[in-house]
Order: structure tokens, then C-alpha cells, then sequence
């Protein structure tokens, strides 16, 4: 019998999917990837609060794409370049994946001519 | 040519791929819903799937093994079905499974897969969206078991052998 996971409810599942889908999240990254920059430099960036934008981060430090350090008062942002290109390497094997998936595909729906095509 | 597209996001860990087939949207969709064809085409050739558990319905669940050739390496994987909406779309969770691993662990990936006919050609649309970071390194550990060589000249292939309909 299947019993349905315990470890992580749709509600949380669909979270996750949530922050990932935000354009603010996206840019913040773009930002940092090229030069690391304080929340309150970031901030200026959006029509938000300096709150809303802490909030993003903060999502993005636990997927552990971006990583914050105090320098006096300011909060430095700056993106975590190793786990970027993991995360390229892993899109580039389901790339990899799913070109093949696709020819096999192609060669399965190949076999059987449709409906009223000329033998 | 069948494949149209592959778009990479690193910063949100998504991939959108993008495929045509010669056919229309209704036989497209059988090669998703109908098992044995299904098993024919989830491995990549030297990592053949076979699938154990097969029940294509919301909240159903899909049980694979991949097996290596020629070191018998294999993968045990697993998919969620969330929603499926025939001929429109399909919506899945799926996670891999250690050798040790609770087959009901959190998923790793969700994917959104989606159909459009325009006339005889469909466009399926992928879009692949990897979860928190626990699970981003088991993907990674899976990417490693891989390392086949991607097989486009097939379709050319493949087209040159259908001949287009006068």
C-alpha cells in the first residue's frame, strides 16, 4: 500500500516551487553573480521594502544559491558560484536526458503511420 | 528536426525543453500513458528502464529501474503523478532512490509537461524545476552515474525514413 510521504507536505512542496518561480529572486541573483552588493544597495533596485527584499534573500541563502555576511551594519549578498554551476552541470545531464527521451520518442511515434497515410 | 529548444536557469534550477513530433497530440499522448510504451523510451539506450509500478492517475505513482550496460550499475527511481489532464498535461514529483532509501522520500524534481496540436505536429513542452538542496545533491550523485552520449543524428533518421504526407 502507498502511503503518501510524511517529509514534506504539497503545502510545502508547493512553496519551494513558489519562491523559485519569483522574477525578484531572479534578478537578486543576476546582481550578485556579477559583483556582491548589500541588501540596502539591492533594495534600491526594487519597488519594495528593505524588509521585502531581506525576506528574499533569505529564501535564496537556503537554496544556498546566495550567502550573507555582516560588515559593520551593512548585510553583504553574494552568490555562491560553486553551487550555480552544479546546478548547470545537473540542467546540462537533464538536457542530455531529455534529447535522448525525445529521439526514442520519435522513433516509437515513426512505427505506426497515421490514420489514412498512403502505404 | 524534432528537437526545438532546451532553456537552462541555473539560478532556479529549471530547465524547459521543448520538443515537435510528427503526429498528432492524441498519439503523443500515448507514448506518456500506456506503460509498455513508456518503458520503451524513459532510459536513455544504455541505461534501459523498466518500470515495476504504473498507475497513471492523480496521486498515482510510477516505480522504474534503471539498469547500466555493461556494468549493471542501476538506478531505482520514482514519479508522483500530481495531476493529469489528457491530452493537456501532465504533472509530476520525482525522486531516485538509494540503494538503503525510503522509496517515499521527498521528491527531488517536479515537472510540468504540456501538449499543444497545432495540425498534425504536437509541441511538448517540459519544464523540470529541482527542489531544495538535499535532494539537489542526490541529482547530482545521479548525474555522475550517467555520461551516455546524446543521439541526435537519430532524428534526422528517423524523419528521412517517416516521408513527409503529399
Amino acid at each position: 500500500m502507498v502511503v503518501r510521504s510524511t517529509e514534506l507536505s504539497d503545502a510545502e512542496i508547493d512553496a519551494v516551487f513558489h519562491s523559485l518561480a519569483d522574477r525578484t529572486r531572479r534578478d537578486i541573483v543576476a546582481q550578485v553573480v556579477q559583483r556582491e552588493q548589500s541588501v540596502s544597495d539591492l533594495a534600491e533596485r526594487y519597488a519594495m521594502s528593505f524588509t521585502a527584499v531581506q525576506k528574499h534573500v533569505t529564501v535564496l541563502e537556503r537554496a544556498s544559491l546566495v550567502h550573507k555576511r555582516r560588515d559593520g551594519r551593512r548585510q553583504i549578498v553574494s552568490a555562491d558560484r560553486e553551487q550555480l554551476q552544479r546546478a548547470q552541470a545537473l540542467l546540462d545531464e537533464y538536457e542530455r536526458l531529455w534529447r535522448q527521451r525525445t529521439d526514442q520518442i520519435a522513433s516509437i511515434l515513426a512505427e505506426t503511420p497515421p490514420e489514412g497515410a498512403t502505404p | 528536426m524534432t528537437f526545438v529548444s532546451a532553456e537552462k536557469d541555473a539560478a532556479n534550477r529549471t530547465m524547459t525543453f521543448i520538443a515537435e513530433f510528427d503526429a498528432p497530440v492524441e498519439r503523443v499522448w500515448s507514448v506518456w500513458s500506456d506503460r509498455d510504451t513508456l518503458e520503451r523510451w524513459w532510459g536513455p539506450p544504455e541505461y534501459p528502464a523498466t518500470i515495476s509500478e504504473f498507475d497513471f492517475v492523480a496521486g498515482g505513482r510510477m516505480l522504474y529501474r534503471m539498469v547500466g550496460d555493461p556494468e549493471g550499475e542501476h538506478l531505482d527511481g520514482r514519479l508522483r503523478f500530481i495531476s493529469i489532464d489528457e491530452p493537456r498535461e501532465i504533472v509530476y514529483d520525482e525522486a531516485f532512490i538509494p540503494a538503503e532509501g525510503d522509496p517515499d522520500e521527498q521528491p527531488l524534481n517536479r515537472s510540468v509537461v504540456t501538449f499543444e496540436a497545432t495540425g498534425d505536429v504536437t509541441r511538448m513542452t517540459i519544464i523540470t524545476t529541482f527542489t531544495s538542496d538535499e535532494e539537489f545533491e542526490q541529482a547530482v550523485e545521479f548525474g555522475a552515474l550517467e555520461g551516455y552520449e546524446a543521439g541526435i543524428g537519430q532524428i534526422d533518421a528517423i524523419l528521412a525514413e517517416k516521408g513527409t504526407s503529399a
